[in-house]
């Protein structure tokens, strides 16, 4: 049986009625977003190289274009913007020390110096654009990889791998991995919550409350340790083992008309900045 | 010539699989975490990833799976705080360093990860804390130089307090989990005396 995976397991979906939701890596997607048309593996080959294009790129005018047309993948991807703040706080530690970094041990030379430190590093005109250029680039990469893992089901994932012939255990391992993130995760809160009905407060200072958290972590540990049995006599009992050849799989990669015009324009996108780049001197800084 | 009997060559069973998917997941979500503390608590030092304590304790008890899963979950930790993964491949080989320099001297030098004589504190604390700090800091702070996330005057800083971070969390943490958690570790099928098995 041929199924769908990218737009859904549309004969299955339609016999349970009108989905509303999806449930990608990070967060719940309309099934709607056009991207949902695309394979995972069209998504995985964006990533790697538009991600590639981005760091290739050093030209501000380049990068920000880029930037932009990543923007707008986002916006069809419909990531809400509340989702869109997390991650952003999650990067900015990262972004922030790296505009500092520029700004206090760069030695990028200008026509305007506006402070000169001791140490010998000055800041320009041009340490500004440079810092600019570094977080449209970086954006860029990032932005993109958040659009895979928000329209992409760890299903999917799997399915790519298999298509590209990756061994069994290989497969199994990372669909296990992926399955057990939010397991994980789940553990923890239920952990959360067992010692919050026991009276534990986790209210306080950032400190006070970080210090109770990290006292859970010895039974997050203890009961990885006794999931890991579980798992593994599960696994036993189902008869599973490393040797295990051709097996059948439920789902499909399948190709429409979407991924070959989306490949065909990275792949003539990553060629044309590579050769500009490398062979002409384009989009590089000096 | 002695020739060893197959069926007594330890295998690779599902244990090991199910452990080092159980250890990546941990990893990986301790990695994300990271991001967000970093965003919550401005004054953090880089390297202070909850992950850096159970690297360690991971690759000793389960050997190059544990290795691997430090590797493999930090990349996924990564890409999920935002990390570009073109930037965050290359990046998280620094923790191979981390869980792989103590668990070369363990086991070339045969000492117990359950920290139980003055020996095996000692390898500890030389290639568990000192030596696979110093080395894993300089390749995290060279590879993002070549990203242009930070300019290569501001490498001996971000080095320096990668290093006490990680010196700290891997001197005070680490220990307390071998010395708890080694017979835990021990009971499950995939502990290893060898590099996979």
């Amino acid at each position: 049986m041929t199924t769908c995976c990218a737009c859904g397991d549309k004969p299955g979906l339609a016999a349970l009625g009108k989905v509303t939701r999806i449930r990608s890596f990070l967060f719940y997607f309309s099934p709607d977003s056009p991207l949902q048309r695309i394979n995972s593996l069209t998504k995985l080959v964006m990533v790697v190289f538009l991600g590639t294009v981005a760091f290739m790129i050093e030209n501000i005018y380049a990068s920000l274009l880029l930037l932009s047309l990543v923007c707008g993948g986002l916006l069809l991807a419909r990531i809400p913007g509340v989702f869109l703040k997390k991650i952003v706080m999650a990067m900015s530690g990262l972004l922030l020390i790296a505009a500092l970094s520029h700004a206090f041990f760069s030695q990028v030379p200008g026509r305007i110096t506006l402070f000169t430190l001791p140490w010998g590093s000055y800041f320009t005109e041009r340490t500004f654009l440079f810092i600019l250029t570094f977080y449209s680039r970086f954006l860029t990469a990032s932005f993109i990889s958040l659009i895979f893992l928000c329209t992409t089901r760890e299903a999917d994932v799997i399915v790519a791998m298999r298509f590209l012939r990756l061994p069994y255990v290989v497969c199994f391992t990372s669909a296990l991995i992926l399955r057990l993130i939010s397991t994980l995760i789940d553990g923890w809160w239920v952990l959360v919550e067992a010692q919050r009905a026991r009276g534990m407060e986790f209210s306080g200072s950032l400190i006070e409350r970080m210090k109770r958290l990290s006292e859970l972590a010895s039974p997050l540990l203890a009961n990885m340790f006794i999931n890991i049995k579980k798992v593994d006599l599960a696994l036993q009992a189902r008869g599973f083992t490393l040797q295990t050849a051709h097996r059948t799989c439920f789902r499909h990669l399948k190709w429409t008309i979407y991924d070959y015009i989306l490949l065909a324009a990275i792949s003539a996108l990553f060629i044309l900045v590579a050769v500009d780049r490398y062979v002409y001197g384009y989009f590089s800084v000096s | 010539m002695n020739i060893q009997n197959r069926d007594n060559i330890p295998k690779v069973k599902t244990t090991h699989i199910v452990t080092f998917a159980f250890c990546t997941a941990v990893m990986a979500i301790l990695c994300t975490a990271a991001g967000f503390l970093f965003a919550v608590i401005p004054g953090l030092p880089l390297g202070f990833c909850p992950a850096v304590p159970l690297m360690v304790p991971f690759a000793l008890w389960f050997g190059g799976w544990g290795v691997a899963a430090a590797y493999i979950g930090c990349a996924i930790g990564g890409i999920l705080k935002g990390t570009p993964v073109i930037v965050a491949l290359p990046w998280v080989i620094n923790d191979v360093f981390m869980a792989g320099i103590p668990l070369l001297a363990f086991r070339l030098l045969k000492a117990d990860p359950g920290l139980n004589t003055r020996r095996d504190w000692v390898i500890f604390i030389i290639f568990g804390v000192v030596i696979n700090t110093l080395i894993a800091c300089a390749w995290g702070t060279w590879i993002p130089v070549y990203f242009g996330i930070w300019p290569i005057g501001a490498v001996a800083v971000i080095w320096v307090q990668y290093v006490i971070a990680s010196l700290l969390l891997l001197g005070f943490i680490a220990p307390i989990i071998l010395k708890g958690f080694t017979g835990f570790a021990r009971r499950t099928g995939a502990y290893t005396e060898g590099f996979l098995t």
